[in-house]
């Protein structure tokens, strides 16, 4: 079948581009792509498309992946590692591990290596904190937290749930009422926030200066209403700051000025999902050199509008939160098939 | 880059902060549409941040931040492109095709979150080889020879699955886009 025109530099148009992606076009191709683009509305036009799903496609497979490492990770024991499916035996090998690597009161974890051949590549995660709403219901400490390792925030409680997504029989949070800040009265209460601080600095220093290290910070959300018509938004933030955990107590959420770095993610129910479908949210942050907290923050709502229903909260739930520490150096190990 | 003023504080931390983050890939999007896959696009994408947050003060939190975002975003394109001193070589579009680039993708960077749904969708239908070719090359920037080599595959017919995948996650898309308006 003879192609059209129009299909013909769509194509090339879109072959340039990706050839773009991680080497410099040659001279010629580069005179070829300026003049399809300058020539071409319709060309700009999907030029435009393209690179702007590339920004979105990277974004989401980025976050995939780091997901997948989390997964594997949390299913290996403490134990010398398994050898993943995606390495390959001639290229690849596993070394032992140091395990159980504790780093500073909440760093009860495990950590363990990736190696090359060459012994170039080596990945460490640690768990910082995790499933840590104890066993028992009770209303949780209500403002921002004043010390490390302790969630406290609006209106919400922990409860025993036999719906845990964690199975571990621990309690999980049930967000309660949406309140605004107390130390800024314009604040608007959209949404049912809870925070706990984790004290950075001893994962810093053990982490070395060597690589890129990465915080992750995951966790299931359940919109448990019978009636589900209004959606609810669920979020993971992740902000790190310099300074002490008490000044972050006082100067929340002014502080949020002041934070190092920061980074979201979160999902929305639209009423659609299975009434017990537990929802993953994970968000991350490079680790900042300077960081000495980090601030968790977990939040189920809706931003209202004047006039629009108030979404109702009380049965909606997060578990199995995890907040981990990935430290890996900048060559990537490479993942390729047997 | 101009030089990190301390910014001043807006009047809604938490919600700038989350905007900004929500932000994000809208607005690298939008500094790679216009200049392309380019060092120039990370260096625009970073000057609007830094000019974002100096400006947080100046935000109204009643306003679209996006739109307001990718205003800044516009002007630090343009700004780089102004700034270009280098080898014109060294640029994947020549200055007027990044100005037009930079006015067609200012409304398709806008939608960008609602794209970003539909392709989650679809990126969750791909075969795990698939995945894992997409991921070298998009968030591990390995080279097209580079996967050929690991994946023992000749270089023509990774770069036929590559533009295939891309392609296929393009058409993806629009369908998802389609079903979710009708």
């Amino acid at each position: 079948m003879k192609e059209s025109p129009g299909t013909v530099w769509l194509e090339r148009l879109r072959e340039l581009l990706l050839e773009s992606r991680t080497a410099p076009l040659s001279s010629v191709d580069r005179a070829e792509l300026n003049a399809l683009l300058r020539s071409h509305p319709e060309a700009r036009a999907e030029a435009s498309r393209w690179l702007l799903e590339d920004a979105a496609l990277t974004e989401e497979l980025r976050t995939a992946h780091v997901e997948s490492l989390m997964k594997e990770e949390s299913l290996l024991p403490s134990g010398p590692p398994v050898a993943s499916k995606r390495l390959h035996p001639r290229r690849f090998q596993w070394r032992s591990v140091a395990a159980g690597l504790v780093v500073g009161l909440f760093c009860a974890s495990v950590a363990w290596a990736i190696a090359s051949p060459r012994g170039a590549a080596i990945s460490w995660v640690r768990v910082l904190t995790e499933n840590s709403f104890g066993t028992t219901s009770r209303p949780v400490p209500a403002g921002f937290p004043a010390q490390t390792d302790l969630w406290s925030g609006d209106r919400s409680e922990w409860v025993l749930e036999p719906r845990n997504k964690a199975g571990d029989g621990g309690a999980i949070i049930r967000f309660l009422q949406r309140e605004g800040d107390a130390k800024d009265p314009k604040s608007r209460a959209d949404y049912c926030d809870v925070f706990r601080i984790v004290d950075l600095r001893a994962c810093r220093t053990a982490s070395g200066a060597a690589g890129e290290s990465t915080l992750f910070l995951s966790a299931d959300f359940w919109d448990g209403r019978a009636d589900r018509s209004q959606p609810v938004r669920f979020s993971c933030h992740l902000y790190l700051f310099e300074g002490g955990a008490e000044e972050l107590h006082w100067a929340w959420p002014m502080a949020l000025s002041s934070a190092l770095a920061s980074s979201f993610d979160y999902v929305m129910t639209s009423g659609a999902e299975p009434q017990h479908q537990w929802q993953r949210v994970t968000t991350r942050c490079a680790l900042n050199p300077k960081a000495d907290f980090a601030v968790l923050h977990l939040s189920a709502g809706r931003p209202s509008k004047p006039g629009q229903p108030v979404a109702d909260l009380g049965a909606v739930f997060a578990s199995n939160v995890k907040f981990s520490l990935k430290t890996q150096p900048p060559a990537v190990a490479r993942i390729v098939h047997p | 880059m101009p030089p990190i003023s301390e910014p001043t504080p807006p009047a809604d931390g938490a919600a700038f902060v989350l905007a900004l983050t929500e932000a994000q890939p809208a607005i690298r999007g939008y500094c790679e549409a216009s200049l392309g896959h380019s060092e120039e696009a990370k260096d625009a994408w970073q000057r609007t941040n830094v000019v974002l947050w100096q400006k947080a003060a100046q935000w109204d939190a009643s306003t679209k931040f996006l739109t307001w975002a990718l205003t800044v975003a516009r002007y630090e394109v343009l700004s780089v492109i102004r700034d270009r001193q280098r080898e014109r070589e060294r640029f994947l579009f020549d200055d007027d095709v990044a100005e037009a680039m930079a006015d067609v993708s200012l409304e398709e960077a806008e939608t960008l979150s609602v794209k970003r749904e539909a392709l989650a969708r679809c990126t969750e239908k791909l075969q795990p080889r698939h995945r894992e070719v997409l991921t070298a090359h998009y968030v591990f920037g390995w080279k097209q020879a580079e996967i050929a080599s690991a994946h023992e595959m000749r270089l023509g017919a990774i770069k036929v699955l590559l533009m295939r995948l891309r392609q296929t996650l393009a058409e993806c898309i629009q369908r998802q886009l389609k079903r979710e308006t009708v």
